[in-house]
């Protein structure tokens, strides 16, 4: 991908996050995936709930999700496994959103949002004990 | 490590590449098969489930969806945006019925 195609990337996803998530968006995504974790994507719930299982994710777990959006499916994973999470993401508007979902769902202290770009992570080496990303590198 | 990807399906023709490259997501061109990427990266214990049939039917639900509250969807957008989107949802969905695009899922750990 040119760095022109990323940058125009970029600036979708930044246009998309910053739509305010509305009632009907909600619904929709419900419908769709199963759940409603301001998710855009493919990944469904069920996924979701495989990666923790296959990942053996636990609450001694720090986990690091990258390309997370709006924290999804990161932030569902602290919940449902109580590990740790930090999400990551180019588009500061869905960092803002999953930390405000981050709130809302109890996870201050455990959940953490930062804006990094996925080739050039400012974390050092053994950071975290597991990984996620969802259809990042296509 | 889990992750999901979304690619071609392997033997496309140069022209079907095209296609699936211009209805994938914006980066789906992978030239190496990613059992090869993984283990070249030192990771092993590389277990790949094919989700492709959830995938279609995931984008299938995205697209119906947004159909059916089409006003309200676009009435939260900038202009255009919304039927953009839906334009790309057509496409992708095209492609996946078409056998252009596959998606996995990848459990691995490091060796």
């Amino acid at each position: 991908m040119s760095v022109r195609d990323e940058l125009q990337a970029r600036a979708r996803f930044e246009e998309r996050y910053g739509v305010a998530v509305s009632p009907v968006a909600s619904e929709v995504e419900r419908r769709v995936i199963g759940g409603d974790w301001g998710a855009n994507g493919y990944t469904t719930m069920a996924e979701a709930d495989a990666f923790a299982r296959g990942l053996g994710l636990s609450a001694a777990d720090h986990l690091l999700d990258i390309g997370s959006g709006r924290g999804w499916p990161g932030l569902y994973l602290a919940v449902r496994t109580g590990c740790r999470v930090v999400v990551t993401d180019l588009p500061l508007e869905g960092l803002r959103v999953a930390a405000d979902r981050a709130a809302t769902e109890g996870l201050a202290g455990r959940a953490g949002m930062v804006v990094a770009a996925a080739s050039g992570l400012p974390f050092r080496a053994g950071s975290f004990d597991v990984i996620v990303h969802t259809d990042v590198l296509c | 490590m889990g992750f999901s990807t979304i690619f071609e399906a392997p033997g496309l023709s140069a022209a079907a590449r095209r296609r699936a490259r211009a209805a994938g997501p914006r980066a789906v061109a992978m030239r190496s098969d990613h059992g090869r990427l993984l283990r070249s990266a030192r990771f092993r214990d590389i277990t790949e489930l094919d989700v492709t049939p959830a995938f279609r039917a995931t984008a299938s639900a995205w697209l119906a969806e947004s159909e059916s509250h089409a006003d309200e969807l676009a009435a939260l957008q900038p202009p255009g945006a919304f039927e953009q989107r839906l334009a790309e949802r057509r496409a992708l969905l095209a492609a996946i019925d078409a056998g252009l695009l596959h998606r996995a899922l990848f459990l691995v750990r490091r060796g």
